[in-house]
């Protein structure tokens, strides 16, 4: 009998740890996150380049697609941000509307409490250089009013998320080493490094940098012009060049076009910002905060003959029948 | 001469043989009360499974980030600590007395936590639930163990940083266990494929511990045989070793079944020097050395190196680089299994030409391959000592936010990160890895003994061994300190 009531015991206690842990860590993480706040649970993924509100648990990193955080305040209403990473060390930013810069280690939580006063559709940024896919990681921050918050219709149409793209897989014919040719390879490189998440779909411009003077990330679709070409002919010529690998500075002596000293000051100031970076931005606002939006260096990702390859494709695009 | 010393021609150390040894059962009736009694192992192994469970837990629902994850830091810091520095050198396999693995595959045969079943299952006095069917005699080594423990570690770079990862192998290895059981007899599984129990059998018979026969006699006179058969006060043993004839720690699990089922109390826990069990028996337990070795050498160069390219192939399936997988995984495999037993030969056969033996060179090989284990063992132990000084701070987060979501249960949630001594760890590691070679030297020697005829000719014999031990040990040291 005695031994039978060790054997019961020892069931017992065998079941209550398969069954009691999982539900005292349900019901332990339910009381231990109740807030009479709005918790807004933000977890940066470097690897997919977004600032998410799923979960993003240890069996789902390398298999699940999260969506990117599209977040919706009124204005007024007392909200914690808890800020968590994945994987690496980013910051999170939101500079109009005064949150951050937070720098988020991975795994630590960083609870922000936080009462937007503006409304309006403001973005947020990481401002660390976080991998690959670290220019995508942006969304928005909507703040409503309070009658906005009420109109149901009113405020989905307001509070689409706008951000676009998300960060994709490398581009494979990049990745396959195959000699892609001149043009078409600065196009996908222009692609594979998100370089379009500041400078625009098709390098068309128009992203908003706040507080930077000229408002938004410049084009590349009329790098033509900016480098001074004056016709078609000459931007071929000058494709050819840069396709050839000719260093265009023993050029100088012998310029293949009229305009080509002008044209090589221009180049020489664009490809070094390519290469090394452009970390510093003129504020419009000299007093206020630095924009978020900064070139970084792609020297190491990008050769001397990639960036060459990067700017022939837009001189190669630039329409001169609107000239 | 005795038994074992008749059956493999290999003289047993006198020290060990003549019962220097201290009993620690004798010493401490208390500690004989607690091993003796039935729920001993479980209650040993419950606290052991809990952890388990919630470190499985945590690699699926927990943080992805390693640092932050329980699964990561008391896997991968804090247990692998104390089986390679503690619990292997001092109590020989003492994990697998508290090892939750065959927890499942115990209770599916026995069909009981505690009590005894008395019925007959082939030659065992206890009924036992299953196929029962007899593990394949060709099977009956460690060979599928060096096979997996060396599959394993090749996408080490993965499993000791992702939760997920370490959480699938962990839950793979719990249900193999338990499907083994329900096939085959004993504890197979553990026996023959557990890729840890590989290793901790090379490496126990270094320990400082033995749980051995008291006298010879009253084996030789006892007809019960308990402690193979079982009885009605406990199981027969689930290792099928018989205590008789035991001489090895190697293939007992330390489940304290025959201490239970002795008739005659002629078991004894005894203390003994490091590395007294001077005796491999086949070229799977060589190899075991030769691989263990192998990949000390290269967690060295993955985990505590400066290489970036070596590290980038080892972690391909984070960084997509298979093709510098693929190399890398080549040259481990060929050092362990090829590169590493070549050099190991090409000494023996120089320790034969030396001494103009009559023994085969495989023969020597196989012998003096015994100085890789506390070679082997006190290098895994140095490369050990960073990971917990360097890392142990992780715990002391983790034990307080075990699945990483923010938990602060006992107020430890945010202490930081904080090595401890990293400046004299390279020390430590100069310290471990001459004491290994020390050892690896003196335990040569007396494997020498055994092989030559006298004492000039094994001294002789050891020389070119002891140049290899020399060599592994500059090669560890270029690789800790540099």
């Amino acid at each position: 009998m005695k031994k039978n009531i060790k054997e019961i015991i020892a069931w017992a206690l065998v079941l209550v740890i398969l069954v009691g842990t999982p539900i005292i860590i349900m019901y332990y993480s339910h009381t231990n996150n109740h807030t009479q706040k709005r918790m807004i649970h933000l977890t940066g993924v470097a690897s997919q380049g977004v600032w998410t509100e799923d979960e993003v648990e240890a069996a789902d990193l390398t298999f699940k697609t999260f969506k990117r955080a599209n977040i919706v305040l009124t204005q007024g209403e007392e909200v914690i941000f808890r800020f968590t990473s994945a994987d690496v060390t980013h910051t999170f930013y939101a500079p109009e509307i005064g949150l951050g810069p937070i720098v988020v280690e991975a795994g630590h939580y960083y609870d922000i409490p936080f009462t937007p006063k503006l409304t309006g559709k403001f973005t947020y940024y990481c401002t660390v250089f976080c991998g690959h896919c670290h220019n995508f990681m942006r969304g928005n921050i909507v703040v409503l009013t309070s009658e906005q918050a009420a109109n149901r219709s009113l405020a989905a149409s307001i509070t689409m998320d706008t951000i676009r793209p998300t960060c994709c897989a490398p581009y494979r014919e990049l990745t396959d080493g195959t000699n892609l040719p001149f043009l078409k390879r600065g196009k996908l490189l222009f692609l594979d490094n998100g370089c379009y998440t500041c400078h625009g779909d098709s390098g068309k411009g128009g992203v908003y940098n706040p507080n930077y003077v000229n408002r938004t990330i410049p084009d590349l679709i009329t790098l033509a012009k900016k480098l001074k070409i004056g016709d078609k002919q000459e931007a071929d010529s000058l494709i050819k060049i840069l396709e050839t690998g000719t260093e265009l500075d023993k050029l100088n002596d012998n310029p293949p076009f009229a305009s080509y000293c002008r044209f090589y000051a221009q180049y020489n100031s664009i490809s070094t910002k390519i290469k090394d970076g452009a970390p510093i931005v003129l504020k419009a606002d000299s007093l206020s905060f630095n924009p978020p939006l900064t070139m970084p260096s792609w020297s190491a990702n990008l050769s001397k003959r990639d960036i060459n390859s990067i700017i022939a494709y837009f001189i190669s695009i630039y329409n001169w029948d609107n000239d | 001469m005795n038994k074992m010393e008749k059956e493999s021609g290999i003289k047993i150390p006198m020290d060990v043989k003549n019962g220097k040894n201290t009993d620690l059962l004798t010493k401490f009736p208390l500690l004989k009360r607690i091993l003796k009694a039935r729920s001993f192992q479980f209650i040993i192994i419950l606290p052991n499974l809990f952890v388990f469970y919630v470190i499985i837990l945590a690699g699926i629902i927990g943080s992805p980030v390693g640092n932050r994850n329980i699964a990561i830091v008391f896997i991968w810091i804090l247990w692998w600590f104390l089986l390679i520095a503690i619990m292997v050198p001092f109590a020989s396999r003492v994990w697998c007395t508290m090892c939750p693995l065959p927890f499942f595959g115990d209770l599916f045969q026995r069909m009981a936590f505690i009590k005894v079943r008395l019925g007959k299952t082939a030659y065992l006095r206890n009924k036992m639930f299953g196929l029962n069917k007899k593990w394949p005699k060709y099977l009956t080594n460690i060979w599928i163990q060096n096979i997996g423990f060396l599959t394993l570690c090749t996408f080490s770079a993965v499993l000791v940083t992702r939760p997920f990862v370490t959480s699938i192998v962990l839950g793979l290895m719990l249900l193999l266990g338990t499907v083994m059981s329900m096939i085959w007899k004993l504890r197979s599984f553990c026996s023959y494929i557990c890729p840890v129990s590989g290793f901790l059998s090379l490496y126990s018979s270094a320990a400082t511990m033995e749980l051995r026969r008291i006298d010879n006699d009253v084996c030789l006179k006892c007809k019960d045989k308990g402690c193979y058969k079982g009885n009605e006060k406990g199981y027969g043993c689930p290792w099928s070793e018989y205590m008789g004839t035991m001489e090895r720690n190697n293939y007992c699990g330390l489940c304290t079944e025959c201490l239970k089922t002795c008739p005659n109390d002629n078991i004894g826990l005894n203390t003994r020097s490091f590395a007294s069990e001077t005796i491999i028996k086949g070229y799977d337990e060589s190899w075991k050395g030769f691989i263990m070795l192998a990949l000390a050498m290269a967690y060295s160069v993955i985990l505590l190196g400066t290489n970036g390219t070596i590290k980038n192939w080892a972690n391909a399936p984070e960084t997509g680089n298979w093709g510098g997988f693929f190399i890398y995984a080549a040259i481990l495999w060929s050092s362990a299994l090829v590169v590493v037993p070549a050099v190991f030969y090409f000494f023996a056969y120089l320790s034969k030409l030396i001494t103009k033996s009559t023994q085969s060179v495989k023969e020597i090989f196989k012998t003096f391959s015994y100085i890789l284990v506390p070679l082997g063992l006190l290098a895994w132990i140095a490369f050990s000592f960073p990971l917990i000084f360097v890392n142990g701070s992780y715990i002391i987060s983790v034990i307080s936010d075990p699945l990483g979501w923010g938990w602060n249960l006992f107020g430890t949630a945010g202490f930081k990160w904080q090595p401890l001594v990293p400046d004299y760890l390279g020390y430590v590691q100069l310290i471990l890895l001459l004491t290994g070679l020390g050892f690896a030297i003196s335990r040569g020697y007396r494997v020498s003994l055994n092989i030559f005829k006298d004492e000039h000719t094994a001294l002789m014999g050891l020389l070119p061994m002891a140049g290899f031990a020399l060599l592994v040990t500059l090669a560890f040291l270029t690789f800790f300190i540099g």
